[in-house]
């Protein structure tokens, strides 16, 4: 055998392992996690429409962090642990908080009513899950059709809007933790 | 007519490493160069690799100073991960460009094994 073909071989080969270790994204419970804190957060703006701001308030930036943990405890237990990957969720998570308090300083301010602040604080998410779907992980697209379809939804029905959306994107995150085998089988330490 | 390795054109290309000859040494930089941080575990599972062969081909790109070794602990079980060294990683962009070059070199029209 001629060393071309040794080295065409080789890359193959190389081919082969990086295929093996392509990660199709987070862990499936950073997906369960949203979807049990939208089940909650999204109808209470039909049911208790004054705990909303103070709920994500505080499950915003805590579920950043719970995020962020279970990201980290699935590397370790995987074996294969991407930081930049892990700086680059942060970034675009940290930055759409940032414009979502940003928003909300246009409700504080009285230019815009709150259900206006609450839509566009959807179509923000979506924006957000449809560019993570593109340049971070692709199953987060399920995330950004939900949400887009939930925009629609609160728009649209003329009562318990927010909790048929919060029910339409709680199943949109179930399905993008379930699609594309998130849960990749932890290596024995 | 295909290029020898004993061919001086082929040990003339530049950023050529000898110790990157190995698929297995040439997969642990590839793949760590695409991840952060891989672990002794998961890189002896995605390279089907025994213990003992792993560990010496890891050893031999630490020493060179491809890759780092940093020892953690889980469930007071030590877990060895492993990264590339900013100098690993330009000297493996540099290989992979050279092979490249090989590739090419040898699929053109002219045949002449070289860049």
């Amino acid at each position: 055998m001629n060393d071309t073909r040794r080295i065409e071989e080789d890359l193959e080969y190389v081919r082969g392992a990086v295929a093996r270790s392509e990660r199709p994204g987070g862990p499936r419970s950073i997906y369960w996690f949203w979807a049990v804190v939208v089940l909650v957060g999204f109808p209470l703006a039909d049911l208790a429409p004054d705990l909303v701001g103070w709920y994500w308030a505080v499950l915003g930036p805590v579920g950043g962090l719970i995020s962020a943990r279970l990201g980290w405890k699935h590397a370790r237990a995987t074996g294969q642990a991407d930081r930049d990957l892990g700086h680059r969720h942060m970034l675009h998570w940290t930055g759409l908080m940032v414009v979502i308090f940003a928003s909300v300083v246009m409700g504080i301010a009285g230019r815009v009513s709150w259900d206006a602040v609450d839509l566009m604080i959807v179509l923000l998410l979506t924006l957000s899950y449809f560019l993570a779907g593109v340049h971070l992980d692709r199953r987060m697209m399920w995330g950004a059709g939900a949400m887009l379809a939930a925009y629609f939804l609160a728009l649209a029905l003329p009562a318990w809007g927010w909790t048929v959306s919060g029910v339409v994107v709680a199943t949109g995150l179930v399905i993008a933790g379930t699609s594309g085998g998130g849960a990749r089988v932890a290596v024995p330490q | 007519m295909s290029p020898s390795r004993s061919d001086p054109a082929w040990r003339a290309l530049d950023g050529l490493e000898k110790l990157l000859d190995h698929r297995v040494r040439l997969a642990i930089c590839v793949l760590l160069s695409r991840n952060g941080s891989i672990s002794f575990q998961r890189l002896k599972q995605l390279l089907d690799e025994t213990d003992g062969s792993l560990g010496a081909h890891l050893r031999k790109l630490e020493d060179a100073g491809f890759i780092r070794a940093e020892k953690t602990y889980r469930d007071r079980r030590p877990i060895t991960w492993y990264s590339m060294a900013p100098a690993g990683r330009k000297r493996l962009r540099s290989h992979l460009g050279a092979l490249e070059r090989v590739i090419r070199g040898v699929g053109a029209p002219d045949g002449d094994g070289g860049r």
